[in-house]
């Protein structure tokens, strides 16, 4: 398990030219959830994955969403799937995450995004992102190709 | 096959009895059974058991996901 929360992105901080994928909360939902009607999509695309990157806002939504939809054990159980997700690097969030999500939130403000959502676009901008894993097409709104599209 | 001892709440090992009655199989066989479903298949990458881990009965769950957790949302 060699997992990682950071401060802000490696790579020189946005000039990444490996290939990854930014991963929202819906892609992980789809996945966990065999009813989703994206299961399918997602169980292929998380059984061989390129380096993911996630924001730690979305491991916080996902958790937030297992504990409302069922109880703190499969909270637990998210959390341990995203530990054992080792392509998977958490990038964690600060006062300077924050004002770049901010800037997100200002340049959509016709969309009601959340703060997870606006950090995920921030992130994907500055890294070079080149696809999203997600079944939100406000993940869409900078461009980034979207994996179910 | 290696022997274990291992230690379960009362109520637990009563279900897992009814369980194993209604499978037709013992009460170790269960827990065999339920072991080897918690390790992931070989060669399969270790996440990929909680691959549908969940079923919520929803085929927009990862669509709804806002609504659930903040109230609503577009």
């Amino acid at each position: 398990m060699a997992r990682r929360i950071e401060d802000r992105p490696r790579n020189g901080g946005g000039h990444s030219t490996k290939i990854e994928a930014y991963v929202d909360t819906s892609a992980f939902i789809a996945f966990l959830d065999r009813s989703d009607s994206y299961h399918q999509t997602f169980s292929r695309l998380f059984s061989a994955p390129p380096t993911l990157v996630t924001s730690a806002l979305v491991v916080a939504e996902g958790h937030g969403w297992f504990l409302r939809r069922y109880d703190r054990q499969r909270a637990g159980e998210f959390l341990a799937f995203i530990e054992t997700l080792e392509p998977l690097e958490v990038l964690g969030f600060n006062h300077v995450e924050l004002a770049k999500s901010r800037q997100m939130l200002t340049t959509f403000s016709d969309q009601n995004l959340t703060l997870a959502d606006a950090h995920g676009l921030a992130l994907m901008k500055e890294r070079k992102s080149g696809i999203c894993w997600s079944t939100d097409r406000h993940l869409g709104l900078t461009g980034v190709k979207l994996a179910i599209s | 096959m290696i022997r274990t001892q291992i230690s379960l709440e009362k109520n637990e090992y009563d279900l897992a009895k009814k369980q194993a009655a209604t499978l037709g199989v013992s009460v170790a066989e269960f827990v065999r059974r339920a072991v080897r479903e918690k390790l992931p298949v070989k060669g399969e990458a270790p996440w990929m058991k909680y691959a549908g881990f969940v079923s919520t009965g929803d085929p927009l769950s990862s669509q709804s996901i806002d609504d659930l957790v903040y109230g609503s949302k577009d």
